[in-house]
């Protein structure tokens, strides 16, 4: 084995990190401006909310799972997780979001949020399904 | 070495994979993306595999998953915590047994990260019926490139001491 790092190794690091600042600066969102958004709330695959995305939305829900709870927010056109019983918080480090195909996960929960713009070409392929 | 010193040294190491992963949890990190983390017990993992072989690696992984559950998380992460430290062993033992005239132990940490991010990611997308979350491979692999150098360079010197005890223990026996 060998024990010290060679060219072998910063060829390989190098190209990963290659091939994926390819990939981030090529999967870069557009920022759409439209008032047609609509985020939906998926928990343990169940759409349980939807929301027609406008800047008056005001609400706040609670999503209670087997697992836990998240508490969401949305205010300003903006959707973020308030509070949840998860250790290690990630949904709530995600942020605010608020653009087209922005997401928030939490995995012990089983939550899922997506924003999709319905000017978007996606809506298409959802018919289509 | 005879078998009874072989579980021992496997128990020990196992202990010690699932005291790092518990540790692990409690150390406070800037968040980059969700499941980004350092992987401390993949240093354990790495050097077993190295040292033992994949099939006590295997063992190592899969108790350490179960007991991580039972101390610390729940089920779902510990469908995610088993499924990738399971691909992620098999990427790197094949990593170890054919490709170890190419590359360091940092070059195949870094393989088993990556793989270990992608299981993880697999698994959620099959969770969440969505292949949006692949949007997150990139930025994940990135970072895990920092934690594979910093396991597999911290494997080198565990498995040199791991070698050398265990070298000193078979002259004792």
């Amino acid at each position: 084995m060998k024990k010290k790092i060679n060219k072998y190794d910063i060829g390989l690091i190098a190209a990963i990190i290659i091939i994926n600042v390819f990939l981030i600066i090529f999967s870069g969102r557009e920022v759409v401006k439209s008032n047609n958004k609509i985020a939906y709330i998926y928990s343990n695959n169940q759409l349980v909310r939807e929301y027609v995305f406008t800047e008056d939305v005001k609400d706040e829900v609670t999503i209670e799972t087997d697992t836990g709870y998240n508490i969401l927010h949305i205010e300003d056109g903006q959707i973020w997780i308030h509070d949840a019983s998860c250790p290690d918080k990630i949904c709530i480090y995600q942020g605010k979001i608020s653009r087209n195909g922005e997401m928030i996960t939490c995995l012990p929960n089983g939550l899922f949020i997506k924003i999709v713009d319905e000017n978007d070409e996606s809506e298409i392929d959802f018919i289509a399904d | 070495m005879n078998k009874t010193q072989r579980y021992i040294f496997l128990s020990l190491l196992t202990a010690a994979a699932l005291i790092l992963s518990i540790i692990e949890g409690m150390i406070p990190l800037p968040y980059i993306a969700p499941g980004a983390k350092l992987g401390l017990s993949n240093i354990v993992i790495l050097s077993v595999v190295v040292v033992f072989g994949f099939k006590d690696a295997f063992l190592v992984v899969v108790i350490r998953s179960i007991l991580l559950m039972v101390v610390a998380t729940n089920p779902i992460t510990f469908i995610y915590s088993i499924t990738s430290g399971i691909v992620s062993t098999i990427v790197m033992s094949i990593g170890c047994k054919y490709l170890k005239n190419i590359f360091s132990l940092i070059g195949i940490s870094v393989l088993g990260a990556m793989a270990h991010n992608s299981t993880q990611i697999t698994v959620a997308a099959i969770l969440f019926t969505t292949i949006d979350l692949y949007y997150y491979l990139p930025i994940l692999s990135l970072v895990s490139i920092f934690t594979g150098c910093f396991v597999g360079y911290t494997a080198i010197f565990v498995t040199d001491n791991l070698e050398k005890t265990l070298l000193k223990l078979g002259r004792e026996a």
